[in-house]
C-alpha cells in the first residue's frame, strides 16, 4: 500500500496493491475526503488498462509493490506501480515499473512511463527473475525540490559486476523522472564485493528493501538499501547499506554498511564508483 | 535476515535527526524454533547514522511468547 495526494482534494488518498487480482494483478486508488477514505472515483489500473504498456500475464505480480512521490513539483504525487515478474521479451521475471502522473483528478495514464532495465536510457539489463519493482525509497537524493525514486531490484546478477541484486535510482526533474543521470548500484559499487567474485549460489538480495531519509552528512535525503541475505561472521546475516545523498545526487564517495557484527563504535566506509556517475 | 524490513522514526526535535529501524526477523539461531528476531534502532546524527547507541527491541520485551516469533518480519512507521 501506498500513501499519497493523488487528486481530487488535499487529503492523503490511499493505493492498494492486489497482485493476485485475475492471476496478473492490480492496483486500487481510493481518495480521500473530509469524512475518510471514499470510494467515488476509485480508479482500478492494471496492463489491460488503456494507455498503460505491456499487457498483463499470470503471476506478474502488478501492484505487489507501490509508492508516490511528486517527481515533478506540480504538487500532486506520481503513482508507482511495480511489476516484479513482468517477462519482458523472452526474459522472464525481468520486471518493470509504472509511473502514472499525478492530475487533480487523480493519476492518469497520459504521459505515463514504463521502465525496464536496459530500454528507455535506463542503466542495466534485464536478466531472469531479477525482480524490478520488488520495492521503492522515494526521497530526494540531491537535496532539490523533485523527489527521486529509488527501485530495487533484488534478483538481479551479473557475471562482469559481480554481486546478486541492484538498486536503480531515476531522479525527478520539472517534466518528471528522466534517465539522465540515472544510476545502478550493486555490492560491488558500494565495495562490498570485489569484481567477479561472484557465485550463483550466493543470492544476498541487495535491494529487497529500502527507506530513504536524511538521516545526517548534509541537506539531502539518503538511501539505505537492505541486503537481508548478505554473509556476515557468526551467527548473523544480513546488513545494511547506506548511500549518502548530495548535492550531485547519491555518491559513492559517501557509503557505510552496518551489520549485526559492526563494532558500535565503527561502522566499515568505503570510496567506490558507481555506475552512471562521472 | 538483518535488513529484510527497514522504517524509519521521524526525529523527536526539530534539531535531532530520524531514527532507522531495521528488522532480523530470524536472529536467534538456526532453528526456525529458535528465530525469536529482533529490531534495531541506528540513529542519524550529524555524521550519518551509526552504530553507536544503537538500541534493540526484542520479542521478549513484550506479550509475545518470543519462541519462532520472528519478530521484525514487518516494520511501519
Amino acid at each position: 500500500m501506498a500513501v499519497g495526494n493523488l487528486g481530487y482534494s488535499s487529503h492523503d488518498d490511499l493505493a492498494v496493491g492486489m497482485p493476485g487480482r485475475d492471476g496478473a494483478g492490480a492496483a486500487l486508488v481510493l481518495f480521500g475526503s473530509a469524512s475518510g477514505l471514499i470510494s467515488d472515483d476509485r480508479q482500478v489500473w492494471d496492463q489491460g488498462t488503456a494507455g498503460i504498456s505491456g499487457r498483463p500475464e499470470r503471476d506478474d505480480d502488478f501492484g505487489e509493490a507501490l509508492a508516490t512521490g511528486d517527481f515533478d513539483g506540480d504538487g500532486h504525487d506520481e503513482l508507482v506501480i511495480g511489476v516484479r515478474y513482468d517477462r519482458i521479451a523472452d526474459t522472464i521475471g525481468a520486471g518493470s515499473i509504472h509511473v502514472l502522473p499525478g492530475t487533480s483528478t487523480g493519476p492518469t495514464a497520459d504521459g505515463a512511463q514504463h521502465w525496464t532495465p536496459g530500454q528507455s536510457g535506463l542503466l542495466g539489463q534485464t536478466t531472469e527473475t531479477a525482480l524490478f519493482g520488488d520495492a521503492f525509497a522515494v526521497g530526494s537524493y540531491t537535496g532539490s525540490d523533485h523527489l527521486d525514486l529509488a527501485i530495487g531490484s533484488p534478483g538481479w546478477n551479473s557475471i562482469d559486476t559481480g554481486g546478486a541484486g541492484a538498486v536503480h535510482v531515476l531522479y525527478g526533474t520539472s517534466n518528471g523522472l528522466t534517465a539522465r543521470g540515472n544510476q545502478q548500484w550493486t555490492e560491488y559499487d558500494v565495495g562490498t564485493r570485489e569484481p567477479r567474485d561472484d557465485q550463483p549460489e550466493d543470492s544476498p538480495r541487495f535491494g529487497a528493501s529500502l527507506v530513504a531519509a536524511d538521516f545526517g552528512r548534509g541537506k539531502a535525503d539518503d538511501l539505505v538499501i537492505g541486503v537481508p541475505e548478505a554473509l556476515t561472521p557468526g551467527w548473523a546475516s544480513g546488513a545494511v547499506q547506506i548511500v549518502y545523498g548530495s548535492p550531485y545526487g547519491l555518491s559513492p564517495a559517501r557509503t557505510r554498511q552496518i551489520s549485526q557484527v559492526t563494532p558500535a563504535s565503527k561502522a566499515s566506509t568505503t570510496t567506490r564508483r558507481c555506475s552512471g556517475l562521472p | 535476515m538483518f535488513g529484510s524490513a527497514l522504517a524509519v522514526l521521524p526525529p523527536a526535535a526539530p534539531q535531532e535527526y530520524p531514527t532507522l529501524v531495521v528488522g532480523a526477523p530470524n536472529y536467534g539461531g538456526r532453528n526456525e524454533e529458535d528465530r525469536s528476531g529482533i529490531v534495531h534502532l541506528i540513529r542519524g546524527s550529524a555524521d550519518g547514522l551509526t552504530a553507536a547507541r544503537d538500541q534493540v527491541l526484542t520479542a521478549r520485551q513484550h506479550p509475545q511468547h518470543p519462541i519462532g516469533e520472528q519478530f521484525g518480519w514487518q516494520l511501519t512507521s
